[in-house]
């Protein structure tokens, strides 16, 4: 009787003992079915989705680029009275004219401050 | 219940104008099988009734990237024994238990269905059950209740056929150790 009650040879154990409202498998496919999204919808969302999915680098990257580049823009432009950068940039305005820096002010930026105080002593 | 040809459905699944009535066809073939599986893990008729929905809604919204790979069968035990695992482990939140815990919790559940009709020694093997970790409950009643041969049990669950037959093995110990000592 122990081992009857103990071992899962017990067929009583193998019985379902779970039960179901009556008729319910008989309307569940129709339950089932009528709870379904429209597949266009799911469909569009889904393209969309997977169209982000594969140019998003290349629009993250584009986006980088463009920051960088404009960075790099701003940063020239900010520095142009280095003398070093000068040059490089009179030299881009002679070729695109994209600078509107006067030929008097690159000629001045070879100046330098010892060059300008030995001049003035020389006039005095 | 209606025959059941695998290709000859995939291949209306396939096809946009006949993929709604072969996804009916799917669901009634496979509704009920699936129902018991999901009902022997979440025990409410009620949750299982909403688990089984979601496994369906899940397999519509995923049929067209279904290739072929695994027998549809396979691919639906798969998706319902995700959904089973994941609703399981938000009822455990809900009632802050960690997911590590085994779920026992869930034998207040059983004993307020209405839908249960077990006698004592038929709850007392269910409050054993609930005693093991959730995979290996899954383990335990696929090839207990169901019969269901190893090859396809790993499958299912992504675990060798090895590993798997020891898990059933400790199952059983588990179980027949708790009916002895709950006499």
């Amino acid at each position: 009787m122990e081992t009857e009650h103990t071992s899962l040879e017990n067929k009583r154990y193998k019985e379902n003992p779970f039960n179901v409202p009556n008729g319910y498998f008989d309307n569940l496919t129709n339950q089932i079915m009528a709870s379904l999204p429209e597949k266009e919808e799911a469909k569009k969302s889904g393209v969309t989705h997977h169209l982000w999915k594969k140019i998003s680098p290349w629009v993250y990257m584009a986006a980088m680029i463009t920051g960088i580049a404009f960075g790099i823009k701003l940063y020239v432009a900010n520095d142009v009275t280095d003398p070093n950068t000068t040059a490089t940039i009179a030299a881009q305005q002679e070729v695109t004219g994209t600078f509107s820096i006067s030929e008097e002010e690159v000629l001045l930026s070879f100046v330098s401050d010892y060059d300008l105080y030995e001049y003035l002593y020389e006039k005095e | 219940m209606p025959t059941f040809d695998e290709h000859e459905i995939l291949s209306r699944l396939q096809d946009k104008e006949k993929q709604r009535t072969a996804f009916s066809d799917l669901v009634s073939f496979f509704s009920e099988k699936l129902y018991w599986q999901i009902r022997k893990m979440v025990l409410s008729h009620d949750d299982a009734n909403d688990v089984l929905q979601n496994t369906f809604i899940k397999a519509w919204t995923n049929i067209d990237s279904f290739r072929g790979d695994a027998k549809l069968s396979t691919w639906l035990y798969r998706i319902a024994v995700n959904e089973c695992i994941t609703f399981l482990n938000r009822q455990k939140m809900k009632n802050n238990i960690s997911i590590s815990d085994d779920d026992s919790y869930l034998m207040n559940v059983l004993e307020a269905d209405n839908y249960f009709a077990g006698d004592e020694a038929q709850l007392k093997l269910q409050k054993a059950i609930l005693t093991l970790p959730e995979k290996q409950r899954l383990v335990f009643n696929m090839r207990y209740f169901d019969d269901m041969k190893y090859e396809e049990m790993s499958e299912v669950l992504g675990t060798s056929v090895g590993a798997l037959k020891v898990s059933y093995h400790h199952a059983v110990k588990k179980i027949e150790d708790y009916l002895t000592n709950n006499l």
